[in-house]
């Protein structure tokens, strides 16, 4: 048998459920009353988004990228994950690709094709993720002292940004700029899933959601005649 | 009671005693109703429960994990345990152990096992040092090569070691069914003394070759994943009650006793080694390595109780 065939994903996670749920509280510990500034920011550049302030509103995205990478990855995670360190220069890559979207793409054009439809799926996907998601633990999981909030952790920072970039950018920017969103919420939901975690598909749900409807958004604009 | 009946039992009981030893070199009746202890290479026994520290360990610097795990080995020591298994593989497990024998002291009873793994490239020395330090001790008394990475290299350099007395014992090991040929030609051609393998009651390919090779040359065997990773255990208690013929057989209370006893119970094998986060379970597991075992055809009962679920 092939060795690779007898790997199960629980092999690739190398700690237990309990001291996953430690690390979250950990964080929430230390950097408390933090998480009320990071979520006021992810709302502004929603806000922002969705009034057209395109460029100011990608910069805004930029710190939570930041501040997970360095805290939750870089700080935390890589006492746990030995790829943690790997994510976290991933979350600072994000950081700076957002930042330079922001600095030099072209603005997108007005009147896209089924704008409504991804403006209502991207505000709330990135309103749940905001303001939701640190519900999920306090109400499925083991508790509000271990809720997950945009800016700390990674998966609401993930989530809440491919939400707010459907709002903002069109192919290919968007998807160059979805790019270590989508990966980083597969990692997510995968070690949720071999943790046995409540809400594991959250994260993988968003991608399907974000990524159908960029792709149909794609294909209604290609098949627009042009004006 | 005469002299000449209880001189009769006493024989009796010396002659069970070395059919016993003779039918299973590895087992050691320590005393009835107690842990059972068997024999390792070069002398020496090992309680046939150990604790293993993959997953369970890695809780980096978190002081509220750190003490959880501290509890934990405080545990497993009261209870007769010796044998901790661990790996550099393992993220910050072999540091949690430093922290936890710190506190605790070293009891008489412990029985250290590391390993090394990655690419070697003359680093085998390195290696067991930054772990010696990591887990506060002067030596390890096994060392073991990690799924047989650069084993000829490392395996040398550990051969050196025991040699010059800085290390007891030399093993390699594996899991998951992973290279069962290549760890028999090491078995076969290599003077090792431990070998780690997969085995439990729903994971028993190592019954046909490796474990009765083990027997045959004297070395010692741990066996990992006892709860195939958690699951197998969480099903069944979950799922099922434990067979009722189980406690007559063999005083089996709980399916700790029964996992267990099975692994404990095969000649070959020396120790199990679970791995847990919690002080209850580590008890239990302790507990299930009492005697009395099953017998080999309450063994053979047991695989087809579990088959049948």
């Amino acid at each position: 048998m092939n060795d690779w065939q007898t790997y199960r994903l629980e092999d690739f996670i190398p700690f237990t459920p309990d001291i996953y749920w430690r690390l979250l509280e950990r964080v929430n510990e230390t950097f408390w009353p933090l998480h009320i500034l990071a979520v006021a920011i992810g709302l502004t550049a929603l806000l922002l988004a969705l009034r057209g302030n395109k460029r100011t509103a990608l910069a805004l995205l930029a710190p939570a990228w930041l501040t997970s990478g360095i805290i939750f990855h870089l700080t935390y995670y890589a006492e746990l994950n030995w790829a943690a360190p790997w994510f976290g220069w991933g979350f600072i890559a994000q950081a700076a690709l957002l930042l330079a979207i922001a600095l030099f793409a072209r603005s997108i054009k007005a009147q896209e094709p089924s704008r409504r439809v991804s403006t209502w799926i991207g505000t709330t996907v990135a309103m749940l993720s905001l303001l939701g998601y640190p519900l999920i633990a306090a109400t499925m999981g083991p508790g509000l002292s271990h809720a997950e909030t945009y800016g700390l952790h990674p998966d609401p920072t993930a989530i809440a940004t491919l939400g707010v970039l459907l709002l903002l950018l069109r192919s290919p920017t968007l998807w160059l700029a979805l790019l270590i969103p989508i990966l980083w919420c597969v990692i997510g939901s995968l070690t949720l899933i071999a943790i046995d975690a409540t809400g594991a598909l959250i994260p993988l749900a968003t991608v399907t959601v974000i990524a159908g409807t960029a792709v149909a958004r794609s294909i209604k604009s290609a098949a627009q005649p042009p004006i | 009671m005469s002299h000449r009946h209880s001189r009769r039992t006493a024989l009796k009981l010396l002659g069970a005693g070395i059919a016993a030893t003779w039918l299973m070199p590895h087992l050691s009746l320590a005393n009835p109703g107690g842990l059972l202890r068997k024999s390792i290479p070069d002398g020496g026994h090992l309680p046939v429960i150990g604790l293993g520290t993959w997953r369970t360990f890695n809780v980096g610097s978190d002081p509220q994990l750190l003490d959880a795990r501290t509890e934990v080995v405080r545990a497993f020591f009261e209870h007769g345990g010796g044998l901790v298994d661990s790996s550099p593989m393992y993220g910050s497990a072999p540091d949690v152990m430093g922290y936890a024998l710190e506190k605790l002291g070293k009891p008489d009873s412990l029985y250290t096992a590391e390993k090394v793994w990655s690419p070697a490239g003359g680093s085998t020395r390195e290696q067991i040092a930054d772990l010696s330090d990591r887990w506060g001790v002067d030596r390890f008394d096994l060392v073991q090569v990690h799924n047989l990475t650069d084993w000829r290299e490392h395996l040398e350099v550990l051969k050196q070691m025991k040699a010059d007395g800085e290390i007891a014992h030399v093993g390699i090991t594996t899991s998951h069914g992973r290279r069962h040929d290549q760890i028999e030609r090491i078995m076969r051609e290599h003077d090792i003394d431990f070998v780690q393998l997969t085995y439990n009651i729903t994971h028993r390919q190592v019954e046909g070759r490796l474990l009765p090779l083990a027997k045959e040359k004297g070395i010692a065997v741990i066996a990992n994943r006892p709860y195939d990773g958690g699951g197998l255990i969480k099903n069944l208690k979950r799922r099922h009650e434990v067979p009722g013929w189980a406690a007559e057989k063999f005083e089996c209370r709980n399916w700790a006793d029964f996992l267990l006893k099975f692994i404990a119970s095969h000649p070959a094998v020396t120790c199990a080694i679970p791995a847990t986060t919690r002080v209850e379970h580590v008890i239990e597991n302790m507990r299930a390595g009492h005697e009395p075992m099953p017998t080999q055809a309450t063994r053979e009962r047991m695989i087809r109780h579990i088959a049948s679920l």
